[in-house]
């Protein structure tokens, strides 16, 4: 801290201070309401990310994206999920070193054990397998595979060429069916861990990436009862945010609709149990959807029918949520 | 006729959660000293969550602004940015251990973030300038009959919504922005608050809860929106059962008793974060309070 004066007239007053005077000698004191989705992330109070990832056999098609890269579904979503938590890392690096600003777990749903049942797994491997919950300083030395690339210098500052590491930490695979029922119920005792370890962070956020229909309920209510739990477990800051996208190139692309358009989907009963199971978009992190708003409604953290490229959009809720939130 | 600095005061402290004082990313400077008639203020808010070596740049932005705002015509204070960076790059980021590959791309692909805010006082001419650059802000009040008035603001004003991401200034970005400088003439008593975002955004919603009719006018729809959401009107609601400042004097008043030095500052900012009036943050206040006579 610094402090400065300029000299001013002997004994002035300060207007107003008298008033104010006795309210500033208190001590802390706290009034009104704690705000929901509001509290900063730091070191002592990460946030957390559970990315859900669909990898049954329908994974392994192949789709093509706005780029022409033709890879199956499973391949699109390894190389946007490794490249968010790239882009997570660089975050949260800073000049003295990596802050851990949050904390990441990955699960997976639909591969096959080695009965052919399809399984509900934590995905890491290699240096992070065993673990759950990974810390960003964990992530950025566990990778399963790095690779050191050359690239263009963007900057019109410094060396023409750059030297740069490229990480991956996620396999695309596809077996099996879709077990998502299961894998939220995972989700929901992995959660209650991680909030009994963080009870004053910005609430975990759930994204759960998927291709098809769930194969492990009987009726739609077990997803919603399932969705219900999960979006129970809460922080001092609010629930669990839990944000669906349904991979579909053939379909009609709904990003993020307004929670007052549910009847959209009345003729859909997995769309509209979708629908109903995804959190409101907290006010505060609209920006993040990345279009316009011409209405006042909340909006569903929900993109169903998407074609690839939306899951970078989704994901972003998560970056964005990092980056305006980090202190 | 000439412009008096009645008082002033400087203060700035690091985010008392989780960081220590010398993580402050924090700029302030003021030159008491005239330099060709000039007084000068500055702070620079380094904005560390986005960038890297977000402190060193605020510094050396605020360490390197002219002293003599009469020199500057719009184009060469944006010449001059472009310079700044050079140099900086040149004298500080050339020098690091950039051996991290992560580092190194971070600080060539994202580069370092700060707000610009000066403020220049011409004594004998009794004018005053300002140039403000993101969320910093800087407040200029009046007195009038009914005591005093904002008369102009910069630079959070230029936003479509209180947390929409500021316009910062980088070292590292192809083409520099122009840098606006506005000028007002000194005629009467007047203030001049210069807060980092947290803070300034807790100065804006006092003045919006005193006197909405005089503060709107300097924001878009959109903007006032955003003062609307439930975040705000929660702070709005703590504002009213805590600190419950009535009138501009008072606010002023309770800045200018902030600013004394570092002991109150750090009570007043721990006591306004604690009741959830605003967001814990690095803050930083500069204050003036002066006349022409």
């Amino acid at each position: 801290m610094s402090s400065t004066n300029l000299p001013g007239p002997a004994n002035q007053s300060l207007p107003g201070s008298a008033q104010t005077a006795g309210k500033f000698q208190t001590t802390i004191k706290t009034v009104g309401q704690p705000l929901k989705y509001g509290t900063r992330v730091t070191s002592s109070n990460p946030c957390a990310f559970l990315i859900m990832v669909d990898q049954s056999w329908s994974m392994t098609e192949t789709i093509t994206d706005n780029r022409g890269r033709e890879k199956s579904k499973a391949e699109h979503v390894a190389m946007m999920i490794n490249e968010f938590i790239g882009e997570i890392i660089l975050t949260c690096q800073r000049s003295d070193g990596m802050k851990n600003y949050f904390e990441i777990l990955l699960l997976g749903y639909g591969q096959e054990d080695e009965e052919e049942n399809s399984i509900v797994d934590i995905l890491w491997e290699g240096p992070l397998k065993g673990k759950t919950w990974v810390t960003v300083d964990e992530l950025k030395k566990g990778a399963l595979r790095s690779e050191t690339i050359t690239k263009p210098n963007p900057s019109p500052y410094g060396k023409p060429m750059l030297e740069q590491v490229v990480q991956v930490w996620l396999e695309p695979r596809g077996e099996g069916v879709t077990p998502m029922n299961t894998a939220i119920r995972r989700a929901v005792e992995l959660l209650e861990d991680w909030v009994d370890d963080h009870p004053d962070s910005f609430p975990p956020m759930v994204f759960n990436i998927t291709d098809g229909l769930l194969t492990d309920v009987n009726y739609f209510e077990e997803l919603l009862e399932s969705a219900e739990m999960l979006k129970k477990v809460r922080t001092a800051d609010g629930e669990v945010l839990f944000f669906n996208c349904l991979l579909d190139e053939a379909g009609d692309q709904q990003t993020f609709p307004y929670v007052t358009d549910g009847h959209l989907y009345k003729d859909n009963d997995y769309h509209r149990a979708l629908f109903e199971c995804s959190s409101v978009i907290p006010s505060n992190l609209k920006h993040a959807i990345g279009r316009p708003l011409e209405r006042s409604d909340d909006v569903k953290g929900v993109i169903l029918e998407a074609n690839i490229d939306t899951v970078i959009r989704f994901l972003k809720i998560g970056t964005y949520t990092l980056k305006s939130n980090v202190i | 006729m000439e412009a008096r600095i009645t008082w002033s005061g400087a203060v700035s402290m690091a985010n008392f959660k989780d960081k220590k004082s010398f993580e402050n990313e924090d700029f302030i400077s003021v030159l008491p000293k005239e330099s060709n008639g000039y007084l000068q203020w500055v702070l620079c808010d380094g904005a560390g969550g986005s960038g890297v070596f977000c402190k060193e740049w605020a510094a050396y932005l605020g360490d390197h602004i002219p002293v003599n705002p009469g020199l500057i015509e719009q184009q060469s204070l944006t010449g001059w940015l472009k310079d700044v960076s050079g140099a900086f790059h040149d004298e500080v980021i050339a020098h690091k251990d950039l051996s991290d590959l992560v580092l190194q791309q971070k600080v060539y692909y994202t580069g370092s973030y700060s707000t610009l805010c000066a403020c220049w006082i011409d004594r004998p001419g009794h004018e005053i300038f300002f140039c403000a650059v993101g969320d910093s802000c800087i407040f200029y009040f009046e007195a009038g009959a009914d005591g005093y008035e904002l008369e102009y603001l910069t630079s959070i004003n230029r936003q479509d919504h209180v947390d929409a991401p500021p316009d910062l200034l980088n070292w590292n970005e192809k083409t520099q922005q122009q840098l606006p400088l506005h000028s007002l003439a000194l005629e009467r008593e007047f203030v001049v608050v210069m807060a980092s975002d947290s803070l300034a955004k807790w100065v804006l919603l006092n003045l919006f809860l005193m006197d909405f009719a005089s503060v709107a006018g300097f924001f878009s729809e959109p903007f006032l929106a955003s003062l609307q959401e439930a975040k705000y009107e929660q702070q709005k609601m703590n504002i009213r059962l805590g600190s419950g400042l009535k009138t501009v004097g008072e606010l002023i008043g309770f800045l200018k008793m902030a600013s004394e030095n570092d002991e109150k500052f750090e009570l007043a900012m721990i006591m306004l974060a604690g009741g959830d009036e605003m967001d814990v943050d690095d803050y930083s206040l500069l204050i003036m309070e002066g006349n022409v006579s």
